[in-house]
């Protein structure tokens, strides 16, 4: 035993010992960041316990999913029900948004015209195939209280007159058409006139405002309004902005080029004016 | 001259006569539906479904698939109700008579004829909706719209014309026969 203390393989011992307890002290002061021995061994070490770790990981994946497959099948039909529920009322929310935005728009109009008598909102069904003055056809007819001659309205304006009704659609006829004809006046300057579109300006989605007294003061940017006089619209009714403004051949009177209040190309449904005070006085057509 | 019918008994042809006629009414629906879709310039697309028809039937059915084409165009486009009708009740009784009689059975005659009719139409309907009530720039209307249209409606028979070949080979193996010969 005394010869053990006394060999070299003793001394070799403490001398590793001895390094050992000086590494251990030198750890100690570096405050957490690592010596460079621990960082040899993650160098050299780390790649194959990342492949030992993803090994094994997948072969406790593949038996877990054996073990459980059935409770993952029964999870995973009722997370896509419950998918397709929440796609669902997502549509049925973007649907009641954008209902409630026209809505919102028709609300509009009421407010600012109390006496106002408005339908449900209509959807417009088709476009009067190759008509130069985009007739439509809304969802809605006499079931619903629509008549010939009513007006239709968006929340930006005139839009049109009802031409044809029936139990359950109708066909309306725009501001763009030279077959109808609206009293008009300017809302600044108060000059009449007769809003009557031809066929070259409805294919440019332009109608024309026609009589006005040649030394009217009327100017681009103006707004016209129904003047509400024949019965067949209420007074008001927005119904386009002046784009120019021009002598007749004649001289002996003004017409003014008119961009609608209504976006035409991006209609989508419009609400009818069943009734208004002062409906039908005045009025003695057909 | 004796000529062995196509068909193998009365039945058969009756059945075949039926089927076709009503793959003829859903092509002329489609047709119609198609035409009323969407903004902007429109071929009409059932006239050349309609002298498709009339190429191989007889005058009273033409008349029939005329006077219901010209229906729907007055649906679709708006105009008089019947007054397309009666149009294109005498346009398909011609065309009728003409491929009865005069004319071959090909593309090229029916893309012609298509045209054809579709002047007419388009013709008659400038002439009393527009030309005859002295609206301002009213030549707009037939360079802007009629005219196109009538372009499109031919070149649209293109396709249609292949639809109904399919079908008449299958369904009326004796389209195209002289009508003189053909079995009664």
């Amino acid at each position: 035993m005394g010869d053990f203390f006394r060999s070299v393989k003793f001394k070799i011992i403490l001398c590793i010992l001895g390094l050992l307890l000086g590494i251990l002290l030198f750890s100690l002061t570096k405050g957490g960041y690592t010596s460079a021995i621990s960082e040899a061994f993650g160098v050299v070490f780390n790649p194959l316990k990342q492949a030992s770790n993803a090994v094994s990981g997948k072969i406790e994946t593949t038996i877990d999913q054996i073990h459980n497959a059935q409770a993952y099948y029964e999870e995973n039909e009722a997370l896509r029900a419950k998918i397709g529920e929440l796609n669902s009322q997502l549509v049925d929310y973007h649907e009641t948004q954008a209902e409630l935005e026209e809505l919102r728009k028709f609300l509009g109009i009421k407010e600012e015209h109390s006496d106002f008598q408005l339908s449900e909102p209509c959807h417009i069904i088709s476009w009067t195939t190759n008509d130069p003055a985009r007739g439509f056809v809304i969802d809605r007819g006499t079931e619903d209280g629509i008549s010939v001659n009513d007006p239709v309205l968006t929340g930006e304006g005139l839009v049109g007159v009802v031409v044809e009704a029936a139990g359950n659609y109708s066909t309306v006829r725009t501001v763009l058409s030279p077959d109808l004809s609206i009293g008009a006046l300017s809302s600044r300057t108060g000059d009449t006139g007769i809003v009557e579109g031809t066929l070259k300006l409805a294919s440019d989605n332009c109608t024309r405002m026609i009589y006005i007294d040649k030394d009217s003061p009327l100017a681009v940017g103006d707004l016209i309004i129904t003047a509400g006089g024949s019965g067949l619209f209420p007074r008001g009714c927005v119904i386009g902005s002046v784009a120019s403004v021009s002598l007749e051949e004649s001289g002996l009177s003004k017409h003014a080029e008119l961009t609608p209040a209504v976006d035409f190309e991006h209609l989508d449904s419009v609400v009818v004016l069943i009734g208004f005070d002062g409906k039908g006085d005045g009025y003695h057509g057909n | 001259m004796a000529i062995n019918t196509p068909y193998r008994s009365v039945g058969q042809r009756r059945l075949y006569t039926v089927l076709r006629w009503i793959l003829y009414l859903i092509l002329l629906c489609l047709a119609y539906v198609l035409q009323c879709t969407g903004i902007g310039l429109h071929p009409l697309y059932v006239i050349p479904v309609a002298v498709c028809i009339v190429m191989s039937e007889g005058v009273l059915p033409s008349a029939l698939v005329g006077a219901l084409c010209g229906l729907m165009i007055d649906l679709s486009c708006g105009k008089l109700f019947c007054s397309n009708a009666i149009v294109m009740t005498c346009v398909c009784v011609g065309t009728a008579l003409l491929f009865m009689h005069l004319l071959r059975h090909n593309i090229i005659n029916a893309v012609v004829v298509t045209f054809l009719c579709a002047l007419i139409q388009g013709g008659l309907d400038y002439l009393f909706c527009y030309g005859m009530w002295g609206y301002e720039n009213v030549s707009v209307v037939f360079t802007g719209y009629i005219l196109p249209c009538m372009l499109v409606t031919a070149l649209s028979c293109i396709p249609i014309y292949w639809i109904f070949r399919k079908i008449k080979a299958k369904l009326l193996p004796t389209a195209g026969m002289l009508y003189s010969v053909l079995p009664k």
